[in-house]
């Protein structure tokens, strides 16, 4: 298991690709989710008006 | 058949029509996800040459794949938009666009991240890294003509021909950095991407490859049905589907 | 058609000669930033040589660039682009027109003065005659692309910027093939395959280009 998070000495560099990676498409989705519900909210207090 | 595509290009059929399919996309994505993964870390062997640094390859490769493919579903899409300018084709090449530049980001980091292990170095002027970084330029340019005209649907339009210019320079740019690495850097002991890749280790790529295309589906609906509310956000059926959440 | 291309031309040439101070501005552009890379990097000799087809070429693509925006500014506060689709003549001839017209005025002044660039920059005899050949075959390049960004860009203000960022990118071929022509000639090696690319990047700029300007000039006046 150690073994396996070290990887050879070269962690950094493989997890650290790894983390961006997943970070850049984890928030991509996150932040369409979060614009969809700022939209919806706009659209709804139009409404009211 | 062109019936049918007809109708998908009015926004208020694509949005109900795509909504259908979000589940699918996001749960097919994270399966994906986490098959590559698990393969491409866990089980592929460790690289008789570079050791465990190769694993890089499962994200980079299939990024830097999808910065190309993106591309040209961008210049299509603005092809559709120019000729029977269709409003959802044009909501395609600007939300191509950030979407594009993400992956080219992501390929270049991580190509950075793998340069430093096998290279010594984060950078070096190589081909593939050359064309990468001009790639995310051409993306920089399409995005910042989108969002300097004030009228989004002209901005669109400009945004698309821009798309199209640049794939038809996107072989030229690239032949031309070849030839200029080829004067420049002779002998560097580039990883050469065997085209007799062991299949314990292409596998697990080729997974990830289809994991990040649909991923691509997945956030571009996603992007696209938000730009749909948002311009269409004055129409009945905009309202109606407010209210009626 | 021939006829309306030569009038065209001769049209352009008659306004820039109007104002004729503004034709010196793009050569002291690149006399002046050709200048500042002896100060800013080393005066010497050798490596001076050796970084020139560099220097002179990106310096190219700067002074192109300065001097694009220029193209059809007029042309659109005036409203004249409007009559290049209404004439009976296809729009792509008078764009061409246009565009070759604006080449005379700015690229071709980059002819006279590079015997100049050379001396500073030390460039050797031989690579010279290679020197003019880019220059001649690469600035028209430069000028059917640029006048693209500049078709698009045509409709905002302070569209400076976002020209280079639009265009600068596009010219990467250009520079890669024409500086590396000049070094080849400078190190005695043999140069007609880089020159023979960017005569074929020339002929296809030459098809394509006035498609894609006509086409966003039309995007830029909606």
């Amino acid at each position: 298991m150690q073994e396996f998070f070290y990887m050879d000495g070269k962690w950094m560099y493989i997890w650290g690709s790894y983390a961006i990676t997943l970070a850049a498409l984890v928030l991509s989705i996150l932040f369409a989710n979060r614009r969809k519900r700022k939209l919806i909210r706009e659209i709804e207090d139009s409404l009211e008006e | 058949m062109w019936q049918w595509f007809h109708k998908l290009s009015t926004p208020k059929y694509y949005y109900q029509w795509s909504g259908k399919w979000l589940p699918w996309l996001a749960g097919l994505t994270i399966i994906l996800f986490a098959i590559g993964l698990y393969w491409g870390l866990l089980v592929a062997p460790t690289d008789y040459q570079q050791g465990e640094s190769y694993r890089i390859i499962y994200i980079h490769v299939p990024a830097a794949w999808m910065s190309m493919f993106v591309y040209v579903v961008m210049a299509c899409a603005g092809f559709v938009a120019l000729v029977w300018k269709t409003k959802l084709s044009e909501i395609v090449v600007s939300e191509c666009a950030v979407i594009g530049a993400v992956f080219t980001a992501i390929a270049l980091i991580t190509g950075m991240l793998w340069g430093k292990p096998t290279w010594g170095t984060y950078w070096t002027w190589d081909a593939r890294l050359t064309s990468e970084l001009i790639l995310l330029f051409l993306y920089f340019g399409v995005i910042a003509i989108y969002s300097s005209i004030e009228d989004k649907r002209v901005a669109a339009k400009a945004a698309s021909m821009l798309a199209i210019v640049g794939v038809v320079n996107i072989p030229i740019i690239h032949f031309s950095v070849n030839w200029w690495n080829s004067l420049h850097q002779p002998n560097m002991d580039i990883i050469s991407d065997k085209p007799s890749m062991d299949p314990s280790m292409l596998w697990p790529l080729l997974v990830m490859a289809v994991a990040f295309k649909v991923y691509f589906g997945w956030v571009l609906f996603m992007r696209i049905r938000n730009e749909i509310i948002s311009r269409e956000r004055a129409t009945k059926w905009v309202k109606e589907l407010v209210v009626g959440r | 058609m021939f006829s309306a291309l030569i009038t065209i031309i001769r049209r352009d040439l008659l306004v820039a000669f109007r104002r004729r101070a503004e034709l010196m501005n793009p050569i002291l552009f690149y006399v002046i930033v050709v200048t500042l890379f002896p100060l800013g990097v080393s005066p010497d000799k050798e490596f001076l040589s050796q970084l020139a087809p560099g220097v002179v070429w990106v310096t190219a693509l700067l002074a192109a660039l300065i001097s694009m925006e220029s193209i059809f500014r007029q042309d659109f506060d005036d409203g004249s682009v409007e009559q290049l689709f209404l004439s009976q003549h296809p729009p792509t001839v008078l764009i061409l027109g246009k565009v070759i017209a604006h080449w005379l005025i700015t690229g071709l002044p980059m002819l006279i003065i590079v015997p100049l660039m050379a001396l500073l920059l030390y460039i050797p005899q031989q690579a010279i005659p290679t020197l003019f050949i880019t220059v001649l075959i690469g600035t028209p390049i430069l000028s059917l692309i640029g006048a693209i960004g500049v078709a698009l860009t045509a409709g905002l203000r302070g569209g400076g910027v976002l020209l280079g960022l639009l265009v600068l990118p596009l010219y990467i071929p250009v520079l890669i093939f024409a500086s590396g022509a000049v070094s080849a000639a400078i190190t005695g090696l043999p140069y007609s395959g880089h020159v023979a690319l960017l005569g074929a990047g020339l002929i296809l700029a030459l098809i394509l280009a006035p498609l894609a300007i006509s086409a966003s000039l039309k995007i830029s006046m909606s």
